[in-house]
């Protein structure tokens, strides 16, 4: 019978518990969904490659990271370079601050949760659209028979909300 | 703490920033915030982090907002972002035991030497980006610097290397060697531009990213070892020999317009004008990886790539072996014939003496060949099988004034079209031998011939010789044998002729027939040639 190696089971595990802590350490460093999201898979595939390198019981996140930083840097070299809006120094300086305030961040994601339920049932409409795979402004627009304008509007109000709602929540230690 | 209004702009500059609205003006003023405000920074930190989450939902599962909420190992929708290529393995569980015991123990060693590795750069930070580490028989292009071992360099310092091997160490602990000739540029800490030459580059975990330009490329090191070559046409040559490598080809602009990642023995060649990417063979031994040991290395590549109608066939290895056709009724084999395996073009038909390659080799370059121990491979076809009475060279030397035979002969027989090889053994008599059954040829199908011998023990007759023949477009021989107890050969006397296509200048009779292509002669044996297991061939072919 085929099995999974140890290996491999402990990589799915790991792999598990911080993808969507990679992802985010992505974000804060790549500025658009769709480029994130490539950079997130060749980093899924550097890691898996790599993993025979992990130590077993050593820090996943932090070999997570500088992968991470190595598939950013080599994103940010295929970019023109009109496209880098910032320097290098202010990168870096996120990437170092994100590694280690990734608790905080968690907690941030279970208020994101609570928050999400004070919005209007016409921002959570349009922030579920938005986040759709292949979504634009354009084509949520098109679907919910609004204009684009009106679109961005209600995104820029969603997030303004959500995100006075996460500092509060974070703040007022609800979530502790 | 951030001051309402300090809020309420950041909040604005960062949802801009993650719309794709963000001005440069905007921009700057963001990255001052960030880079001179602890809070500023986190708070920046925090909102890209909240339309991550937002989006991993999307990304992952899209389905109600907000819905994940802890890690729990593989929740639900987690499982759709892994890679699709998870391995399923069937191991003994007593191998998995002594792997994972073997694994541990590695990873231990490693992790042991990095943390020592590490700590000696924390307590006593490098003062430099490269050493110069090592170098042999190193010589320097006249008017440019010569560098020498524990020479530092800095960024700009330029080696012009005219023919040599040296090796270098980044900071970060690449070792990268440089074989001659050769020019390179550090122009970044773990950034070098290759301009022309042959470069390996040994790159382990702490110093990925390890960037090396050439005209028309970017290679971007993933782990851990790659070889570079650029040849004087500005043809980029990029062998992935361990790990992944990140190729990047540029546009004039220096633009990348294709990125693709490189495997373990994955090789490309890039057209310098065209910029078209073909993939060839990966060849290890074009490389001198290790100055401390003997490993495979290349004595003379005859691409036989030469422009219709050249009297010279171009080597492509450091040595410069040139060959040329015969001066008087000499004709160029160089006819435009289409190639194997991407290759442009080859050499042939040899279907003359007069159409033979060949060289004279002089006292420094005859001890350049290790007849001890070699591998000679190349592409050819249609050989002379029709014309009766003589074999059908591909390789051959012979001084005529020292010997009344070859010293060494590497053919395909007449009518039977088996290959042999003949050579002067070491108590001076021609000996030969032959494959032990006929071999088809098919008419204008390229096959890929390897021959490898190996004088095993210093013991005379126990040498090992192999054969093998690729067709073109598979991956697997068609024909195998290895062949022990063989004599070992005398050393090639120097002022003799090297020939390919052909034999001595005035034997008329020996010649190819067909077409060759991508002659290479190798001291040692890569591995990809390597026998295993000598005794169970020799049994399986008797």
């Amino acid at each position: 019978m085929a099995v999974v190696t140890d290996r491999t089971t402990e990589f799915i595990m790991l792999f598990s518990k911080h993808s969507q802590r990679i992802y985010r350490f992505i974000r804060s460093l790549v500025d658009n969904r769709t480029d994130a999201e490539e950079v997130y898979q060749n980093t899924c595939t550097v890691l898996w490659s790599k993993f025979e390198q992990f130590e077993t019981g050593s820090n996943f996140w932090a070999w997570s990271c500088q992968i991470v930083r190595y598939e950013v840097l080599n994103y940010r070299r295929r970019q023109n370079l009109e496209r880098n809006i910032f320097s290098n120094e202010f990168y870096s300086r996120v990437a170092e601050r994100a590694m280690v305030t990734v608790d905080a961040l968690d907690r941030q994601q279970a208020a994101l949760s609570v928050c999400y339920e004070l919005l209007s049932e016409r921002q959570k409409e349009v922030l579920e659209k938005i986040y759709e795979p292949e979504a634009s402004p354009g084509s949520v627009a098109r679907t919910l028979k609004r204009s684009p304008n009106a679109i961005y509007k209600t995104l820029h109000k969603a997030h303004d909300l959500l995100f006075s709602c996460i500092q509060r929540q974070l703040h007022s230690g609800d979530l502790f | 703490m951030l001051s309402p209004a300090e809020q309420e702009t950041l909040m604005q500059l960062c949802w801009d920033y993650q719309y794709g609205t963000l001005s440069q003006k905007d921009a700057a003023h963001l990255e001052w915030l960030v880079l001179h405000n602890d809070a500023a920074r986190d708070f920046f930190i925090q909102y890209s982090s909240m339309c991550a989450n937002l989006e991993w939902e999307g990304v992952v599962d899209p389905g109600p907002l907000g819905r994940t909420t802890d890690y729990e190992p593989l929740p639900s929708g987690e499982l759709n972002s892994l890679p699709h290529y998870l391995p399923v393995v069937t191991e003994s569980t007593s191998r998995r035991k002594t792997l994972f015991v073997l694994l541990a123990f590695s990873v231990l060693c490693m992790a042991t030497i990095s943390l020592l590795y590490f700590q000696f750069w924390r307590d006593q930070p490098p003062g430099f980006l490269v050493r110069f580490t090592q170098a042999q028989n190193a010589v320097w292009e006249e008017g440019k610097r010569s560098w020498n071992p524990e020479d530092l360099l800095q960024i700009g310092d330029q080696l012009h290397l005219t023919s040599g091997i040296v090796e270098l160490e980044t900071a970060s602990g690449a070792r990268v060697i440089l074989k001659g000739k050769s020019r390179l540029m550090l122009i970044n800490p773990d950034q070098f531009i290759l301009d022309e030459g042959n470069l390996f580059a040994n790159v382990p975990p702490q110093a990925q990213g390890l960037t090396v330009e050439t005209p028309t490329s970017r290679i971007v090191d993933l782990g851990t070892r790659f070889g570079l070559i650029v040849n004087p046409l500005q043809e980029t040559e990029v062998h992935v020999l361990k790990g992944i490598v990140e190729f990047n080809l540029l546009n004039s602009a220096r633009e990348t317009t294709i990125t693709k990642n490189l495997f373990e023995k994955d090789a490309i060649r890039v057209q310098p004008h065209s910029r078209v990417i073909t993939k060839i063979e990966a060849t290890p031994e074009s490389f001198v990886q290790n100055l401390n040991h003997e490993t495979p290395v290349l004595v003379a590549h005859w691409k036989l790539t030469d422009p219709d109608n050249s009297s010279i066939a171009q080597d492509q290895s450091e040595n410069q072996l040139n060959l040329q056709t015969l001066e008087d009724k000499g004709t160029s084999p160089f006819t435009g014939k289409s190639a194997p395996k991407n290759a442009l073009t080859a050499a042939g038909p040899f279907r003359s003496q007069f159409h033979k390659l060949y060289r004279k080799l002089s006292e420094e370059e005859t001890p350049l060949f290790n007849m001890n121990h070699f591998t000679i491979e190349l592409w050819a076809r249609n050989p002379n099988l029709a014309r009766s009475g003589d074999s059908d060279t591909l390789f051959h030397y012979r001084n005529t004034e020292k010997h009344t035979t070859s010293q060494f002969n590497l053919f395909s027989d007449d009518h039977s079209g088996r290959l042999g090889f003949g050579f002067l053994n070491t108590k001076d008599r021609y000996v030969t031998h032959i494959t032990n059954k006929p071999i088809k040829w098919q008419k204008d199908r390229w096959y890929h011939i390897v021959f490898t011998y190996d004088s095993n023990t210093p013991a005379a007759h126990d040498s090992i010789v192999t054969y093998s023949r690729t067709p073109e477009f598979t991956s697997v021989a068609d024909f195998q044998q290895t062949l022990t107890q063989i004599e070992d050969i005398t050393p090639l006397v120097p002022e003799g002729i090297l020939a390919i296509g052909g034999s001595t200048l005035t034997d008329i009779s020996r010649h190819w027939g067909g077409d060759i292509s991508e002659v290479r002669f190798i001291n040692g044996i890569p591995d990809r040639h390597a026998t295993p297991d000598p005794s169970a061939k020799q049994a399986r072919n008797h």
